[in-house]
This record gives C-alpha cells, sequence and structure tokens, in this order.
C-alpha cells in the first residue's frame, strides 16, 4: 500500500485553515480570513504569499462599496492539491487506526 | 513531501474539521435572504399572468435584484459561494431547477390548453416556497458537505 504524503505547503496549521476556507467557499475576503482566523495581517499576508507562489491561490483586489477589497480564491491545482492532502491525513489517521486495533 | 507522526496528522484533522464547522456558520445568509430568492423565483412564474410589459421588465428587475442579493451575500458573509458548487448542495439545485420547470410546464398547459384562469399565480406561490425551502435545504446540505470532510 503506498504511504500517504503531505504537502508541505498546505501542512502548515494557518495555510491548512487557509485552504479549507478556500475550498469551502469560491472566494473570501481577505478581511474575513484574517478575523476567522485572528493573526495580524502580515502573518496573513506571508502565509498567502506562500500559497500564491506554489499557484494554490489567486489573489485579486477589487473595489466595492467605495473601498477596495482583496479576494482570495483558490486556484484548480490548490482544489486538487488540498484534496489529496486532506484524503492523505485521513489515510494517516486511518492507518494508524487500523494498526491500533 | 513527508510523512508526519500520528498525533500531528489527528490534529491537523481535527484542526481542519473545527476550520469547516466555522465556515458553515459564517455562511449562513441574512434571515431574509432565502424567502427574498424564493420570491422573485416565485414572481418570474407569477408575472405570467401579468400585462405583457410585466413580462418584460420583472425578469430584468430579477436580474438586477440577484446582482443586490449577491452583493448583500457578500457584505454580509465575507465570502461568495455559487450555489451549483459540487457535492449535496449541486443535487439541491438541480432538484429544485426540475421542480421549478415541471410546475412552470404545468401551469402552461393548464393556462394555455385548458384556459384555467390564475394557474401561473398559484405556480407562483408554489414556486415561492419550493425555492424558499431549496435555500435552508441548500444551507443543510452545505453543512453535511462540510461536516464530511
Amino acid at each position: 500500500m503506498p504511504a500517504a504524503v503531505l504537502d508541505p505547503t498546505i501542512h502548515a496549521p494557518l495555510r491548512l485553515q487557509i485552504c479549507a476556507m478556500l475550498a469551502a467557499a469560491h472566494t473570501i475576503d481577505f478581511a474575513t480570513v484574517r478575523e476567522m482566523l485572528d493573526v495580524s495581517e502580515s502573518v496573513l499576508s506571508k502565509h498567502v504569499k506562500t500559497l500564491e507562489e506554489a499557484g494554490y491561490v489567486a489573489v485579486r483586489k477589487a473595489t466595492s462599496g467605495g473601498r477596495q477589497r482583496t479576494w482570495l480564491a483558490m486556484t484548480p491545482a490548490g482544489r486538487k492539491a488540498f484534496a489529496a492532502h486532506a484524503a492523505a491525513l485521513r489515510a494517516l489517521v486511518g492507518e494508524v487506526g487500523e494498526a491500533a486495533e | 513531501m513527508s510523512s508526519t507522526p500520528e498525533h500531528d496528522s489527528r490534529s491537523a484533522l481535527e484542526l481542519l474539521q473545527a476550520t469547516n464547522r466555522q465556515m458553515a456558520e459564517r455562511a449562513e445568509p441574512p434571515r431574509w435572504y432565502h424567502p427574498t430568492l424564493g420570491l422573485m423565483l416565485g414572481g418570474l412564474a407569477a408575472v405570467q399572468d401579468a400585462p405583457f410589459v410585466w413580462r418584460i421588465v420583472y425578469p430584468i428587475a430579477c436580474c438586477i435584484g440577484a446582482g443586490l442579493m449577491m452583493q448583500a451575500y457578500k457584505r454580509h458573509t465575507g465570502m461568495w459561494i455559487p450555489g451549483y458548487r459540487a457535492g449535496r448542495t449541486r443535487a439541491v439545485v438541480a432538484i429544485l431547477v426540475g421542480l421549478y420547470a415541471a410546475i412552470f410546464l404545468l401551469a402552461a398547459w393548464a393556462s394555455f390548453d385548458l384556459h384555467l384562469r390564475g394557474v401561473f399565480l398559484i405556480a407562483g406561490a408554489l414556486i415561492a416556497v419550493l425555492g424558499t425551502a431549496a435555500g435552508y435545504i441548500w444551507q443543510w446540505a452545505y453543512r453535511r458537505d462540510l461536516d464530511a470532510i
């Protein structure tokens, strides 16, 4: 049975949460992600940049209601990588559970 | 790529599930959202019994209304989730579209072939209730989709 492998770009807790949020929606406002994660703008920017450089997240700026908002969306490659990562997590936890029985 | 110890994977999976629960709560629209959407959909059928001009004006107003609702949802939740997203939610939308078409065609048949009056109004009322219910069912299906991860 092939070993389940985790994507190190996604696996860091904050990036895992960002990916989970983006996988569950089409687009999310940067400010909403920051509020939900309760982190500073600079910390979130750093993690978003990592995901963007990996080609997993797309960043778009748009003016809405007279103010500029930054919208984050997961790319198809990001969705694929996140789905594989979540499946690997489930497999690892499942394998450990089976081994313990 | 690397393997991680058991506790790391388990805590990551728990973190993922907690984030999904948080997302499901955050994605709840304002109270008026589903009833308004239901009324808009029902109106599209009901307006067929109205004078011709309304049959042109109402769908245009609906398109503008849909755009405004999308903006309101984004403002309220800080995100956008397409109704036709993959998962159980897509089945809810497909069933709603199928039922909408069936009711609309039945009303058209009763109105044009049987010359019954007011059937589009009844169809519109039925679709409004159905559309509102579908909104709440969609929300439930979304929560289930996120719970399943």
